[in-house]
C-alpha cells in the first residue's frame, strides 16, 4: 500500500518537475529575444516589438479613442465610476484602504520571516503570507471588475489590441527567397473581426509579457 | 511566470553569464542588442537582485542562506528587511560625525542664531 503511494508521490513529482521544465523552456523563449515565435496548427507566428512608425501610429490611434469615448455620455472616468458606486453603497476607497491596511500587516509579517531561521516557524509565518496576498488579490480583481468600464480601462483595452495586430505576424514561403514575415491581419478592422480566438489570446498574453507588464 | 523568471535568474547558468556579462561588457544576454522587451528589462532586475543575494551570502551578512534564497516569500521577506532595516541602520551609522581615530562620535556645537525682530 506504502509502495502504491510512494509511486503516487513520485508520479506528481515528475509531473511537477515536468510542467516546471515546460514552464522554464517557455520563459527561457521570451526572455532570449524581444521577438516571442509560436506554433499554432503547423503555421508560425511571432509577436515582437513596435517600429519607431508604429509607436506613432499607435499613439494616433490612442488619441483617436479617448476622444470618442470623452464624446460618449455613457462613458465616465474612473473617479466618476468611483462616486457612481459610492452613492449605490460600493466604498472603492475603502476597498484601497483595506488593501494597504493588508499591505502593512503583510510586511509586518516580512520583518518577523527574514529573521526566522526555524523552518516551522517560517513555514508559518510564508502561508499567513501566501494568505494575506490572496485576500489583497481578491480584493483587487473586485476592485478592477468594478472599474473595467472606465475610460481608462476601457482605453487600455482599446490600446493593447491594436498594439497587438500592429506586432502580430506570421512566417510565410516566398518562391525562390527566404521566407517572410508578414502581419497576419490586413487591417485592424479584420483582426476586430477574427473568429480565431487560440490565436488572439497567445498573442495577448505574449504582447503583454513583451511591452506591458508581468502577471505573478 | 514570475516563479519561473526568479527561478531562471537564480540559477548558476544565468549568474555565471550575468558576472561574465558585467565583467567583459560586451558579452550580450540576448539575441537582440537593443531594445529591450519588459520581459528582459525584468529579467535583468532578477539577475542583479539575486546577484547581490548571493553576495550577501557570500560575505555572511545576518539572515541570508541558500534557503532563503531558494523560496520566493523567504527572499521577499529578507530583501524588505533589508531595505526597511538593514540599509538604514547602515546610513545611520554612516551619518554619525566621527572626526577621531578612535571612532568616538563627536559633539556638534551648533551657534545660537538670534532672532531678527521687525527686520533689525
Amino acid at each position: 500500500m506504502e509502495n502504491k503511494e510512494e509511486k503516487k508521490e513520485i508520479a506528481t513529482e515528475f509531473i511537477k518537475t515536468l510542467g516546471d521544465l515546460e514552464g522554464m523552456t517557455e520563459i527561457e523563449k521570451m526572455v532570449k529575444d524581444n521577438k516571442i515565435p509560436f506554433e499554432i496548427n503547423g503555421v508560425k507566428y511571432r509577436v515582437r516589438q513596435p517600429t519607431f512608425e508604429e509607436q506613432k501610429e499607435l499613439e494616433t490611434h490612442r488619441r483617436t479613442k479617448y476622444v470618442e469615448f470623452m464624446n460618449d455620455d455613457s462613458m465616465m472616468f474612473q473617479k466618476q465610476w468611483i462616486e457612481k458606486y459610492k452613492s449605490k453603497g460600493i466604498d472603492i476607497d475603502a476597498m484601497e484602504n483595506k488593501m494597504r491596511e493588508k499591505e502593512k500587516e503583510k510586511n509586518h509579517l516580512k520583518i518577523k520571516l527574514a529573521k526566522t531561521a526555524d523552518k516551522t516557524k517560517a513555514d508559518e509565518l510564508i502561508k499567513e503570507i501566501l494568505a494575506l496576498r490572496a485576500e489583497q488579490a481578491e480584493i483587487n480583481i473586485e476592485k478592477t471588475d468594478l472599474m473595467s468600464f472606465s475610460i481608462e480601462d476601457q482605453l487600455m483595452v482599446a490600446v493593447n489590441s491594436y498594439e497587438t495586430y500592429l506586432v502580430l505576424e506570421k512566417l510565410i514561403k516566398v518562391k525562390d527567397k527566404d521566407n517572410l514575415w508578414v502581419r497576419v491581419y490586413k487591417d485592424y478592422d479584420e483582426f476586430s473581426k477574427s473568429k480565431n480566438s487560440t490565436l488572439l489570446h497567445k498573442a495577448f498574453v505574449y504582447v503583454n509579457h513583451l511591452i506591458y507588464t508581468l502577471g505573478a | 511566470m514570475n516563479k519561473f523568471l526568479r527561478k531562471m535568474a537564480r540559477s548558476v547558468y544565468w549568474q555565471n553569464f550575468y558576472i561574465q556579462a558585467k565583467e567583459l561588457g560586451n558579452l550580450s544576454l540576448f539575441t537582440n542588442k537593443a531594445q529591450l522587451s519588459k520581459i528582459q528589462i525584468y529579467f535583468l532586475h532578477w539577475l542583479s537582485i539575486y546577484n547581490s543575494l548571493y553576495s550577501d551570502l557570500a560575505s555572511e551578512e545576518d539572515y541570508i542562506s541558500e534557503e532563503v534564497i531558494e523560496n520566493d516569500v523567504r527572499t521577499d521577506a529578507y530583501l524588505f528587511w533589508r531595505r526597511t532595516v538593514k540599509d538604514k541602520q547602515k546610513k545611520k551609522k554612516d551619518d554619525k560625525v566621527v572626526d577621531n581615530t578612535l571612532g568616538i562620535p563627536s559633539v556638534k556645537f551648533i551657534e545660537k542664531r538670534k532672532k531678527v525682530k521687525n527686520g533689525k
